[in-house]
């Protein structure tokens, strides 16, 4: 079995009255890449403070590769790579510099240090902007020296917090396919973001947060599983009738339908192959029909579906 | 409206600025034109001292010589023994003149061996301390010379006071005639003025004018919302004019309030160019917001710009001080004109002020104003045409 | 880690431009505004005695005893020329030379009787009218000696003629003018102006006041040790400032301090150390980012206002109705010092300012240690 790198146990933070981390717990795998989903205000960011002792919290225990993790822990810290939600660097030293800098306060040895940052500037693709300083940089580079700053030290845990916020699709791209790299050269991380499509292209397994508490944890297939519906059938039906409607609603998996237009949605909770039983079904009854398309769950609708669809955020 | 609500509520929040720079004027304005005002007399009055007095001696001569001082000037406590806190309070002008009498000063002067001599301390060489200086030496030699010739010392301390007590009626003609010679309540105030007022308008009007501008997409929504350039920038100019406007109607009125028994006719000459100047710190105030959308560097601008100018144009120092070579770059800043003005309505007759010469003297600010505005906008084209 | 901290905050320091200008130029470009606006006044002072120019107008005999007390005043007498004595025939040209402008007062002597005119009230009035008196005042002493002692008026007007002098000035060596104090303090200022240099990096070291912060206290380094390099390369880039700012007005302006010019630099550093460790203290106690700059910048500008960056009197009128405020306000202190130094040399006074300045630093930096210390966990 593999090495817990994280566990957190029974986590509770409050501020004030409000309960931001409610009795949460989570275990972290050696070479996982961990998606930790929330909306927004659900304690994911909370949860990371305290986990990187930025934060004091009430209850719970935290274990960082085996210890107990403390602000003082300066062996722990030195194995931990934070890309944080906003960028972090210093206007006045370059590129160059500024990597250098942060990398320094990890690693002492100068001829190993300069290697790491060079790595960390290719790595990200910043070798070429290396003398820029980061007001010159755009929204994408500036990100990837964000990044660059954090991991140049080779940590074995890194946490990603909204890394590709405001990030062009091609930037965006090279930060994912940077960040697998990474894993497989042997870090775990833990990745926060707001889009399911990078979680669930990016991560081995997912965790979604909500008012404080673990509400699922999965891989991304395990939580798709959990939804009723499996499947999502759209025809074109110019001449239904409720005849036809309540002959489709009969067929096996099928447990809702719903007219929109010419068109007729239909939710299947399970089976492989309704939209066969289906088109079997019209053809039978000469029922001419036009435009089909069928989409499987994503990983949005399992987010929706445990999270609901009321808008989340609210003044603190 | 929306524009011109924001650029007040943008104002508004420079509230401690105004509140520091308004309390400084107020207050230290106030002091030093209190300081310094002078008016027109026609009985002669001798200059009085505050001289600090410490007596070791305590003889009937040193007695005498307090008497004497306390008299005629102002006598006060050292408070303190210490001769160097003294000669600073005399540098500093606490007060101006400080005299030691030690013990065994009475047998001394006496004797005339010169052992226990008086000792002073004054402000340089001065001349308050030539005139102070001769009046004790007078005094004190009057005794020595009626004791030294057949009197008692009691005598001669008598005679001497009567003396100086007759003395009194010695005094000069005063041919006062003309302004020329006083500084008023008002020219202090309006002087001083000239700096507060100029960093108030600088500082508030600038940041608010760049509160659009500073940042990129805030003036990129406000560019394409469907009001037109032309109604926004009336907006604009109306609501900083409105603060011109209130600002220097406050300053007059703070300074009609605190001249009590020194106003004088002339407010409203005073009040025309104060208004004018309004347009000057207006115009510096857009010409900083073209230069800049940072707040820090306004400030700085403000500060180095006006604090120097304010220096050159004899805001805090007085023109006469002023080497010729400066006076002449003075020439070039808008504050110098102010200054002028100022000078110019207190040294008139009130009836003779509206004249072509104070008219000059207002077109010159409102030119300069001008030419901040256009230097202002030839800078935000540029920047526009260039995308800077 | 301390040596590269330190020079990476050299680095970082040196390049913001925001402190560059406050730190750097602004006292720059104060110096040279006071050198042009009063820089003729600390070279030459301008209460000096300046010689008054009087018309005389005279129907008696040409020799008469007021005449002569005219000349020996025309005459310099101990570097001072009190007279300069403009003889007009007729009162008439004199009152227009007093119109114009060209004395500033005059002396008609008729029927044996001296009679003043002067255009205004005030310091020359009360002078030319004092000389009148004192020749009325020495006509008074012989007559009365004359009445009494008709035997000793030959004494009395022999001891007259003498005019000992009676009283002595106190000397104290070396007379700084007391417009230098502008200078002082403007060093003063910019001195607290570098406790922006310690609250900007500290907001670099804290995560709750910035996301620089954050970083760092994720990184396994002890905060004190890098603290203390920070504070060094602050000391050290405003010393060098002050120096720059020092050396600009005493070799560029020609504005001698009295001081040599490493006692100024010594000071000056102490000063800087001063405003970094007064910036320590502010930082460690205050979490609100925004005020970080509010409140040096308030706390620099008011202690150096009080210490008479603006009204060179000031910090001596505090120092005689409420010396307190003195000994506690940190610009007034190295102002003193430094007045101190150039006026009356290292005196007790100049120590003890010193002495004080090093426990105000001490005190706040094991203040700020206290404080920093406790806040192991921060609050975000």
């Amino acid at each position: 079995m593999s090495e817990k790198i994280v566990k957190i146990e029974n986590l509770v933070k409050r501020y004030g009255d409000k309960l931001a981390v409610d009795h949460f717990s989570l275990e972290v795998e050696e070479g996982e890449i961990l998606g930790l989903l929330g909306p927004n205000g659900s304690g994911k960011t909370t949860t990371i403070n305290c986990l990187l002792s930025l934060l004091t919290f009430d209850k719970g225990e935290i274990t960082i590769f085996g210890e107990k993790m403390a602000p003082d822990k300066y062996d722990i810290k030195s194995k931990i790579g934070v890309v944080l939600q906003n960028v972090a660097v210093i206007d006045t030293l370059n590129v160059y510099e500024n990597v250098d800098f942060f990398c320094g306060l990890y690693i002492t040895d100068k001829t190993l240090r300069k290697q790491y940052v060079e790595e960390a500037l290719e790595f990200t693709g910043l070798t070429e902007y290396k003398k820029y300083k980061p007001r010159k940089l755009s929204g994408g580079l500036l990100r990837r020296l964000n990044i660059a700053c954090g991991i140049a030290h080779k940590p074995k845990l890194i946490i990603f917090d909204e890394p590709t916020v405001a990030v062009d699709p091609q930037s965006r791209n090279a930060i994912l396919e940077g960040i697998k790299k990474m894993n497989k050269q042997g870090a775990t991380i833990i990745y926060t973001s707001h889009y399911m499509e990078e979680v669930e292209e990016l991560c081995t397994r997912v965790v979604i947060m909500d008012h404080g508490k673990n509400v699922a944890n999965g891989t991304s297939a395990e939580l798709k599983a959990t939804l009723m519906n499996r499947e999502t059938i759209r025809i074109s039906l110019p001449g239904k009738s409720e005849k036809i409607i309540e002959g489709i609603k009969e067929i096996n998996h099928v447990y809702k339908t719903k007219e929109e237009g010419d068109d007729i949605i239909i939710n299947c909770n399970g089976g492989e192959h309704n939209l066969v039983h289906i088109l079997s079904y019209l053809t039978d009854n000469n029922v001419p029909f036009g435009r089909v398309s069928t989409e499987l769950p994503t990983l949005n609708d399992v987010f929706l579906e445990i999270t609901g669809k009321e808008l989340r955020d609210k003044c603190s | 409206m929306s524009v011109f609500k924001a650029i007040i509520k943008s104002i508004r929040s420079n509230m401690i600025n105004i509140i520091v720079y308004f309390s400084i004027f107020a207050f230290f304005g106030n002091i030093t034109a209190r300081a310094n005002v002078t008016t027109t007399d026609t009985m002669f009055e001798e200059v009085t001292m505050k001289v600090a007095v410490t007596d070791y001696d305590n003889s009937n001569i040193s007695k005498a010589v307090v008497s004497y001082l306390k008299d005629t000037q102002k006598v006060i406590d050292p408070q303190t023994e210490d001769t160097q806190t003294i000669n600073d309070n005399v540098r500093f002008g606490i007060y101006q003149y400080a005299i030691i009498i030690p013990e065994g000063f009475g047998e001394s002067l006496k004797a005339g061996d010169g052992k226990n001599e008086l000792e002073y301390i004054a402000p340089g060489t001065s001349a308050s301390e030539y005139l102070l200086t001769q009046k004790i030496n007078d005094y004190l030699n009057d005794i020595v010379i009626y004791m030294e010739n057949g009197y008692t010392e009691n005598e001669a301390i008598e005679l001497t006071h009567q003396q100086m007590v007759k003395l009194n009626d010695t005094k000069a003609i005063v041919n006062d005639k003309s302004d020329e010679n006083h500084r008023s309540f008002y020219t202090g105030m309006f002087t001083f003025n000239g700096y507060s007022m100029m960093m108030i308008l600088c500082i508030c009007v600038s940041t608010a004018l760049i509160s659009f501008t500073k940042d990129k997409d805030v003036s990129n929504r406000i560019s394409v919302s469907g009001m037109t350039f032309k109604k926004r920038n009336f907006a604009i100019i109306g609501a900083v004019a409105l603060f011109g406007f209130v600002l220097t109607t406050v300053v007059i009125l703070v300074i009609h309030l605190a001249s009590g028994e020194y106003a004088n006719d002339k407010l409203i000459y005073y009040a025309i160019n104060a208004y004018v100047l309004m347009f000057v710190g207006l115009g510096v105030a857009y010409l900083f917001s073209t230069i800049t959308s940072s707040e820090n560097l306004i400030n700085m601008l403000s500060n180095m710009f006006i604090i120097s100018m304010s220096f050159l144009c004899g805001v805090f120092v007085d023109i006469q001080f002023l080497s010729e070579s400066i006076i002449k770059a003075a020439h070039f800043l808008p504050l110098y004109w102010y200054v002028a003005a100022i000078k110019f309505i207190n040294n008139t007759a009130t009836s003779k002020i509206f004249c072509k010469q104070f008219g000059m003297y207002l077109l010159i600010e409102i030119l300069f104003a001008f030419a901040f505005f256009a230097a202002g906008m030839i800078i935000s084209k540029k920047k526009e045409q260039y995308a800077i | 880690m301390f040596i590269r901290m330190f020079f990476y905050k050299i680095k970082e320091i040196s390049r913001n431009r925001t402190l560059l200008g406050w730190n750097l130029v602004f006292p720059l470009v104060l110096a040279t505004a006071y050198f042009l606006g009063f820089g003729n006044m600390i070279k030459d002072d301008p209460d000096a005695f300046k010689t008054i120019e009087v018309g005389y107008v005279n129907t008696d005999e040409e020799n008469s005893p007021f005449s002569l007390v005219l000349s020996s005043l025309s005459k310099k007498n101990d570097g001072i020329r009190v007279l300069k004595v403009h003889k007009f025939s007729d009162v008439e040209d004199a009152k227009t030379a007093l119109d114009e402008d060209e004395v500033e007062g005059i002396y008609i002597e008729e029927n044996g009787s001296v009679e003043t005119i002067v255009p205004a009230n005030g310091l020359v009035s009360t002078t030319l009218n004092q000389i009148v008196r004192e020749y009325e005042n020495g006509k008074a002493v012989i007559e009365t000696i004359a009445k009494d002692h008709p035997e000793n008026v030959m004494n009395a007007v022999k001891m007259m003629e003498i005019n000992k002098s009676v009283l002595k000035e106190y000397d104290f060596g070396t007379n700084t003018s007391p417009y230098l104090q502008y200078y002082f303090a403007l060093i003063a200022m910019s001195s607290l102006f570098s406790s922006w240099i310690s609250t900007r990096m500290l907001e670099g070291m804290c995560a709750n006041l910035s996301e620089n912060g954050k970083r760092f206290e994720c990184a396994p380094v002890y905060k004190l040790p890098s603290i203390v390099a920070g504070i060094l390369a602050g000391v050290v880039l405003q010393s060098i400032s002050n120096g720059i700012v020092a050396f600009y007005v005493e070799k560029v302006l020609g504005i001698d301090f009295g001081i040599p010019l490493l006692n100024v630099l010594a000071i000056t550093t102490l000063g800087s150390a001063l405003g970094i460790s007064f910036g320590v203290l502010i930082g460690s106690l205050c979490k609100n980012p925004n005020l970080l700059v509010a409140i040096p910048l308030c706390f620099s500008m008011t202690c150096s206002f009080l210490s008479g960056l603006m009204w060179h009197q000031i910090r001596q009128l505090i120092e005689y109705h409420c010396p307190i405020i003195n000994r506690i306000n940190p610009a007034a202190l190295l102002t003193d010092c430094l007045y101190v130094r150039a006026t009356y040399g290292k005196t007790e006074v100049y120590y003890r300012d010193i002495f004080t300045m090093l426990i105000i630093i001490a005190a706040c930096l094991i203040i700020s240690a206290m404080f920093l210390r406790r806040r192991k966990y921060v609050s975000l």
